[in-house]
């Protein structure tokens, strides 16, 4: 028990020590957004309120199996392999690997004015924030699309010959890495985005370089089936978000697509395994910087920041605050796993930390897509001007050139209603999830209710918080 | 029959216009003077509605420059001179305001288009503080 909270709160504090500055989820582009108003909070709060009441009334009482796993195949493997979805995958492939290259060489070669280089807005704004939105709506396409594995891939089985080494490597995974290769890349790709310069093409194209020659080498030495599904950040990430989508794609052990199946939305989310402590506290530091990206953003923090600076000056102030919220994220996620075990006596507290952690992802998630979606719709647009100017040349290949962003594609009202709407579903959301994982683990369905209602109390801490954050002034950029 | 059908269809219509907030004769304008001063703005915050015009009357005490961040709007500030700005709101948004205290505006133009600064690396290609925002609420 005591191992397994020190490994857990010594990835969390060592992760934030390392971090000098504050997480922003985007790593460059002007905000523009205005705070949800009162009244929207509170509607959004009451509507929480009443939807967990609701569902706690629809499943108390019932004998609920779990048949929620059940999805519809709409691609086998044989329709995969008619020519012309081959086809269509492999011009996919192609636009994926061409956008990859185009991003590194226009790294390199291109303006050092990140807004006027493709990479920038490419990586930070589409890549990163748009197909992080994307993914939890339609499901883990990155599997296919991922261009490192994509180019991999084909080098092992047009040029080395050798597919085997797909799935075994050369090396066996060794069990002492567990989920440090998660952490550690984490770790660096957050400090890149908003402390080592991370919108400087140049700094950008040498990092998805340095990235690609080691996921090669990770993937042939332990097979790069094994390296994606445990120690790729982006791979495991997408595949969490994307465990949340309608679609599941499933792969064989040579990494090829054999089914394409539709699912209820979310229901992705109680197949996913958490496979060692350490990777729980990846989950844990995962959830703990979407929440914190957002409120490092408040007047709140900044009154907080205004207090402690001046004696123990910006640097240590940061760090700590930026120590202190996960850290107590993860406390309070354990105190409540601790108060079911007490109430339940079925289970052992990392037992339902271990179960329970993925309940708490849909919350995050709907807060993530609330709280970037005007950012996505306006600042996204950046992208326009530089697919006719790549390379800041002052070319104009399809007439894109002097874009103008339309700064009113979303009204703040419009931006408001769907926010609240998107974080009130979040929490239904998460509510059935973790309903489903008490079923799967409780002995029967009265202790499995009795587990939910301190689940409850913190999943609706939990919207309320992410309603809060959306409530409050955008003060740093 | 036919008219009695009707009947209900105008009612909706009417009511579905009387709701709307598209309309165009709500349109406005305001005015405003503001000041710059010691690098200052005063008010801070300017706050207005969308769908409507506002002048603002500017005051520095300095040489340079007003950009107003997302509207990609600039304007050169005369030291003690006032300088009028008219803003067509036709976008909601907290717009931070900057104030540029060198001249080369070079990066401006062309490069600047998409409304975005460049606030790390272009640093050095002129000074930008920001020293307010412009708040456009919805209708």
């Amino acid at each position: 028990m005591n191992k397994f909270l020190i490994s857990i709160l010594f990835s969390i504090i060592s992760l934030w020590l390392i971090i000098p500055n504050k997480i922003l989820a985007h790593g460059f582009g002007e905000r523009y957004d205005l705070p949800i108003p009162l009244n929207y909070f509170l509607i959004g709060g009451s509507l929480t309120i009443l939807f967990s009441f609701l569902i706690l009334i629809i499943f108390f009482n019932k004998e609920y199996k779990a048949n929620h796993n059940k999805s519809l195949s709409i691609f086998k493997e044989k329709t995969l392999g008619k020519i012309h979805l081959i086809l269509f995958k492999n011009i996919l492939k192609i636009l994926s690997v061409s956008l990859f290259l185009l991003t590194i060489i226009s790294g390199f070669i291109g303006s050092s004015n990140p807004i006027e280089n493709f990479s920038t807005p490419f990586i930070w704004i589409i890549w990163w924030v748009g197909f992080g939105i994307i993914t939890p709506i339609i499901g883990d396409f990155w599997k296919s699309l991922n261009p490192v594995k994509i180019l991999y891939l084909f080098l092992i089985n047009n040029v080395i010959k050798n597919p085997e080494l797909i799935h075994k490597g050369k090396y066996k995974y060794p069990k002492s890495l567990d989920a440090w290769p998660l952490i550690i890349s984490f770790i660096l790709f957050s400090w890149f985005e908003n402390v080592g310069n991370g919108s400087n093409p140049q700094t950008l194209a040498t990092l998805v370089s340095v990235y690609t020659i080691l996921t090669f080498v990770f993937m042939y030495l332990y097979g790069a089936k094994n390296w994606l599904e445990r120690g790729d950040v982006f791979s495991v990430y997408y595949h969490i978000m994307g465990s949340f989508g309608i679609f599941k794609l499933t792969q064989n052990k040579y990494l090829q697509t054999t089914n394409i199946s539709l699912r209820l939305p979310v229901m992705g989310l109680t197949e996913l395994k958490t496979p060692s402590t350490l990777f729980v506290a990846f989950h844990i530091i995962l959830l703990g910087t979407i929440s914190f990206d957002g409120l490092s953003e408040t007047t709140f923090w900044s009154n907080i920041e205004i207090i402690f600076i001046p004696a123990l000056g910006k640097a240590i102030t940061e760090t700590l605050g930026i120590i202190l919220i996960p850290s107590l994220f993860f406390i309070l996620l354990w105190f409540v796993c601790k108060i079911v075990s007490d109430t339940t006596k079925e289970k052992s507290t990392e037992e339902i930390l271990t179960s329970f952690v993925f309940s708490l992802t849909p919350i995050a998630i709907a807060y993530h897509i609330a709280h970037y979606l005007a950012y996505i719709l306006i600042t996204g647009q950046l992208i326009i001007p530089v697919i006719s100017d790549p390379f800041g040349y002052g070319w104009d290949l399809i007439g894109t050139q002097n874009y103008a962003l339309n700064i009113g594609v979303i009204n703040a009202k419009d931006a408001w209603y769907s926010s609240v709407i998107i974080i009130v579903l979040g929490h239904v959301f998460s509510v059935i999830v973790s309903h489903i994982n008490a079923v799967k683990i409780f002995s029967n369905n009265s202790l499995a209710i009795k587990s939910q209602i301190p689940f409850l109390i913190l999943m609706i801490f939990y919207t309320a918080l992410s309603l809060w954050i959306i409530a409050q002034p955008i003060v740093n950029h | 029959m036919k008219l009695a059908l009707l009947h209900p269809i105008l009612l909706v219509s009417l009511f579905v216009l009387g709701c709307s907030t598209e309309n165009p004769n709500t349109n406005h304008n305001t005015s405003q003077d503001i000041q710059i001063k010691n690098m200052k703005l005063i008010p801070e915050l300017i706050t207005t509605t969308e769908k409507s015009t506002i002048t603002l009357n500017i005051k520095s005490d300095m040489n340079g420059s007003i950009h107003i961040h997302g509207y990609n709007i600039e304007s050169e500030l005369l030291k003690n001179k006032v300088t009028i700005l008219e803003i067509n709101l036709n976008a909601t948004g907290s717009f931070p305001i900057a104030l540029h205290t060198s001249h080369d505006h070079s990066s401006h133009g062309a490069s600047h288009s998409g409304g975005q600064h460049n606030h790390g690396s272009d640093k050095e290609e002129h000074d930008e503080d920001i020293i307010g925002k412009l708040i456009v609420n919805p209708k």
